[in-house]
């Protein structure tokens, strides 16, 4: 499930990632990433409950991030990064992608 | 694989696909241009063919596969249908018949009969050099005997690759199960969102192999996506071991490559990769794609001439060992100072020295410390043992494959490993895997799996028991601990927390204390255990699917990242990998918790720890205070300093017998300056200031 | 949990073999016996990959796939065909209709195993 919902102030937008991230989810995973970018200064990701993920996912998460840091906005994390979804990133080579500027830690490869 | 295959089936399937070959040849004799009649004929013949082969009728399929390559080119028009063909082929047909009928204990069929059918066949098809089939070249890939080599493998598939069902991190997969294998993503290609078509693939990939196998396994990987991407395969180790004895530089890889030219290289310095980076000059992706090669190559050479180097081993006392590394910690906190002293000063022929010795310090530390390392291996293979005996003891039926056993680790670590390895492990056999009876209602398969693997990860080791057995139930666990007076009943945890509550002391979930596991004096243990190595335990699980539970171990004891933090003119060091972020708290903000020590973190309400007041500090608080996050046994913690100094590597000291009571320091550091600086246990902390609390509140 | 594969072929023995190595990998097994039966019992089932044989009465494998790849839902779903040595030149064809690979027959269970974690996981 995607779901994309802005809090009362208007700045910041919780992003809640969960169940299986993979290409047939993959036009929708683009829109809400494209509205949580365009809507709110602060995007709150939360990949906690992600039971699985492709390159597909990883492809947008990876453009987004960049988009994101090079427009200033603010991201964090909430919630675990689940061990599945480290794993993918580490088995697709994405590790270290986003190197010194992983604010929601998940370029890191590696269970928190 | 051993799948029982009833024959029955295909005997039966044979003699009507005979019957309807029968029909089918008598018609065709009647309209010997119906190409549908012929395409008939020809599926009969494949069918039972390959239906033959699998089901273990060898000579039903060879015989049959004679017959139908004659009649193939009947398909293709190539050879006219006659009736000497259809005679051949009825003639065959019954051949077939007879070697089904031997099968079930009929009269042997007639072989030189079989050999007249198929001679007359062969003397009917046009001349071309033999008909024998081409052996598939997926057939066994041709090992090397000497020894395992690096591949470069750079896999670019073409966007449209999805559309052809293909998942191309499945292939990267299949290359890590034939060795020792990095794989780094080049994302250059990868548009802003907006432009990114989510269907389509923009990600190659650089794929460093160490393998024993050839490059035509390698190649055999790639077979489904062939004309769907370009792949180039290289050896890499061979003709640079014949070149030169030292590893390829960095600027030489990349001129290689043709990822940069010579020009472009000229103009860079040191450190190259970022300089060429921020020059724009190559990706920084090209970069990582080039270190990591230069490292497996030199990982690579390093086990080469490990193994060349078998009976030089020198044996020195551990005593000499410990005064060497702590020799190095104290060069690398003069060279951290020099840093600092060079970066103030802004002379650039003092920086380059500078940024020489941080580099030398760099590998000499790094060469120090993995002379204290072994790998893990030897201490996989004991749990071999203890599951074999612990399952069959218990009525299980348990594997246990490990990976990672050449991980290595510091020698201290893994001696203090083995003892909670076996505590999970005898936890994953007796809690975890089901009895296969139970495994069979659930649909799983009857033997239970534990994986035991070893993985670096940056300046930790990762090792991960993970069972496919029943799972936690978060549920079951919380009544527990409520039970036992080790949770107040409305207290509110998140699953991962009440995972947690397994390594509580006390704690036992079995129904009924048996003799592997169930004492609840294991897991607390275990705990106790690898936080006195600086560990972290992280737990994950689902019911009914199994639980991993996944040990971060510090490389090594003797140096740590940490965040170094000041209160008053004092400086305390927190191990860094459990800080997740550092957050402002305010006067208003303090208003607004009325007295309790909480900071709202985005709506998330985490409680803090003031170092000044758990260690009863003077000084007055500054107005804005920092709060630095950290995750503690899976749970966010704040702790309150006054400033945040930043990272440090810290090389950390014992502290000695007078301290044997402050069990809050792990150790201490020197800083640059030769101040002192304590290390924080952030878990005990925690732990002290809960009973403190507990015992307040409760009278 | 369990995923499902379908399997289309006229051969019932080959269905039996195929479905037997995959129900003992823990596989959910649909079974067609051919291109058209498998396209009536797609819709409404969840199907994670399927595999069929070319040569097949009614509809062929070639046209299965390209059917199938105008599905919504099949857009992405491996498909593997089963052909023979002697079919090379339909290989390309398959692949053209949108095929993610192939099995050559005959093939042991192990094989047939090892191209499903191919192109399935």
């Amino acid at each position: 499930m995607i779901d994309f919902s802005v809090d009362e102030s208007g700045t910041s937008g919780t992003l809640l990632l969960s169940g299986s991230l993979t290409i047939q989810h993959a036009l929708a995973l683009k829109e809400a990433l494209v509205r949580a970018g365009s809507e709110v200064k602060q995007v709150v990701i939360n990949l906690d409950q992600v039971s699985s993920l492709d390159l597909t996912a990883l492809q947008l998460l990876c453009a987004a991030h960049r988009d994101w840091i090079k427009a200033g906005k603010k991201i964090t994390r909430e919630g675990n990064v689940p061990d599945i979804v480290n794993r993918v990133v580490r088995e697709s080579g994405f590790v270290g992608c986003s190197a010194g500027n992983d604010a929601i830690g998940l370029w890191t490869g590696a269970s928190n | 694989m051993a799948v029982e295959i009833d024959t029955s089936a295909f005997t039966e399937e044979a003699y009507e696909l005979l019957s309807e070959l029968e029909d089918s040849l008598l018609e065709l004799e009647e309209r010997p241009t119906d190409i549908e009649l012929i395409s008939r004929v020809f599926r009969a013949m494949h069918t039972i063919k390959g239906s033959g082969a699998m089901f273990g009728f060898d000579e039903v399929a060879k015989f049959t596969h004679e017959v139908e390559t004659v009649f193939d080119m009947a398909r293709s028009g190539s050879l006219p249908v006659t009736k000497a063909l259809i005679d051949l082929t009825l003639a065959a047909r019954d051949q077939i018949r007879s070697i089904l009928d031997a099968s079930r204990g009929g009269p042997p069929a007639n072989q030189d009969n079989a050999n007249r059918i198929i001679a007359g066949l062969r003397a009917l098809a046009p001349q071309k050099g033999g008909a024998a089939a081409v052996e598939s070249k997926a057939a066994a890939p041709k090992a090397e005997t000497d020894g395992p080599h690096v591949f470069r493998v750079r896999f670019e598939p073409r966007p449209e690759i999805f559309s052809s069902g293909t998942n191309p991190l499945l292939l990267l997969n299949e290359l890590r199960d034939m060795g020792q294998c990095r794989v780094v993503a080049l994302t250059n290609a990868l548009p802003s969102l907006e432009d990114l078509d989510p269907e389509r693939c923009y990600t190659q990939w650089e794929i460093f192999l160490t393998t024993t196998q050839g490059e035509n396994a390698i190649r055999d990987v790639f077979i489904f996506v062939e004309d769907d991407c370009t792949l180039n395969v290289r050896l890499l180790d061979r003709d640079e071991a014949q070149e030169d004895a030292e590893p390829k530089k960095l600027g030489e890889i990349l001129l290689e490559r043709g990822d940069i030219n010579e020009e472009a290289l000229g103009k860079a310095l040191t450190p190259l990769g970022d300089r060429l980076v921020n020059a724009g000059v190559v990706s920084a992706d090209k970069v990582r794609a080039a270190l990591t090669e230069q490292r497996v190559v030199q990982e690579q050479k390093q086990q080469q001439s490990k193994a060349a180097e078998v009976d030089a081993v020198v044996r020195v006392p551990s005593t000499k060992l410990d005064k060497l590394v702590n020799l190095v910690g104290e060069l690398v906190t003069v060279q951290a100072r020099l840093n600092q002293i060079s970066g103030r000063l802004n002379n650039q022929h003092l920086q380059l020295v500078s940024e020489e010795i941080e580099r030398l310090t760099g590998e000499l530390r790094d060469n120090t410390m993995s002379i204290r390392m072994l790998a893990i291996g030897s201490t996989f293979n004991k749990f071999k043992r203890l599951v074999r005996d612990l399952s069959t003891e218990l009525g299980k039926q348990i594997e246990l494959t490990t990976a990672g056993a050449d991980t290595e680790l510091d020698k201290t670590v893994i001696d203090q490993l083995n003892d909670p390895l076996v505590h999970i492990i005898r936890n994953s056999i007796d809690h975890g895997i089901e009895k296969p009876d139970v495994r069979a209602l659930t649909g799983k398969p009857l033997v239970g799996q534990i994986h035991l693997s070893a993985v670096h990860s940056g300046t930790s080791v990762l090792i991960q028991v993970k069972d496919d057995g029943k799972g936690l139930d978060p549920q079951l666990l919380r009544r527990k601990a409520v039970e036992k007076g080790l949770l107040s009943p409305d207290a509110v945890l998140s699953d991962p927390e009440a995972f947690m509550l397994i390594f509580g002391a006390g704690f036992s979930t079995a129904e009924k204390i048996t003799n592997v596991s169930g004492r609840g004096v294991g897991m607390d243990v275990v705990r106790k255990s690898i936080e006195s190595l600086r560990g972290t335990i992280d737990v994950q699980s689902q019911l009914g699917i199994g639980t991993t539970i996944t040990l971060k171990l510090p490389l090594t004891l003797a140096i740590i990242e940490g965040l170094l933090v000041g209160v008053n003119h004092d400086y305390f060091v927190l191990p860094l990998a459990a800080v997740e972020e550092c957050v402002e708290l305010s006067p208003q903000d303090i208003a607004n918790s009325h007295g309790r020590r909480i900071v709202n973190v985005r709506g998330e309400i985490v409680p803090f720890i003031r170092v000044r007041e758990r260690f009863a500090m003077e000084g007055e608080r500054p107005v804005i205070e920092q709060i630095v996050i950290a995750n503690v046994d899976g749970r966010r913690v704040g702790f309150g300093v006054d400033t945040v100094v930043g990272q440090h590597q810290t090389v950390i000291k014992n502290l000695g017998d007078s301290f044997q009571y402050s069990d809050e320091f792990s150790g201490a550091t020197i800083l640059g300056d030769g101040t002192v600086a304590l290390l924080l246990d952030l878990a005990r902390m925690v732990r002290y200031v809960e009973l403190q609390e507990t015992k307040e509140t409760g009278g | 949990m369990a995923k499902t594969i379908m399997t289309v072929d006229d051969s019932s023995s080959v269905r039996q073999m195929v479905g037997l190595t995959l129900k003992g990998e823990g596989y959910q097994v649909v079974e067609a016996v051919d291109g058209k039966d498998a396209l009536g019992k797609v819709s409404g089932a969840a199907i994670d990959m399927v595999i069929t044989d070319l040569n097949m009465p009614n509809m062929d494998g070639i046209t299965l796939i390209r059917e199938l790849r105008k599905l919504p839902a099949f857009k992405f779903t491996p498909i593997v065909m089963l052909t023979t040595e002697s079919q090379a030149e339909r290989k390309q064809e398959g692949k053209d209709a949108g095929a993610t690979g192939w099995i050559v027959k005959p093939f042991k269970p192990e094989q047939l195993i090892g191209v499903i974690k191919k192109v399935l996981g």
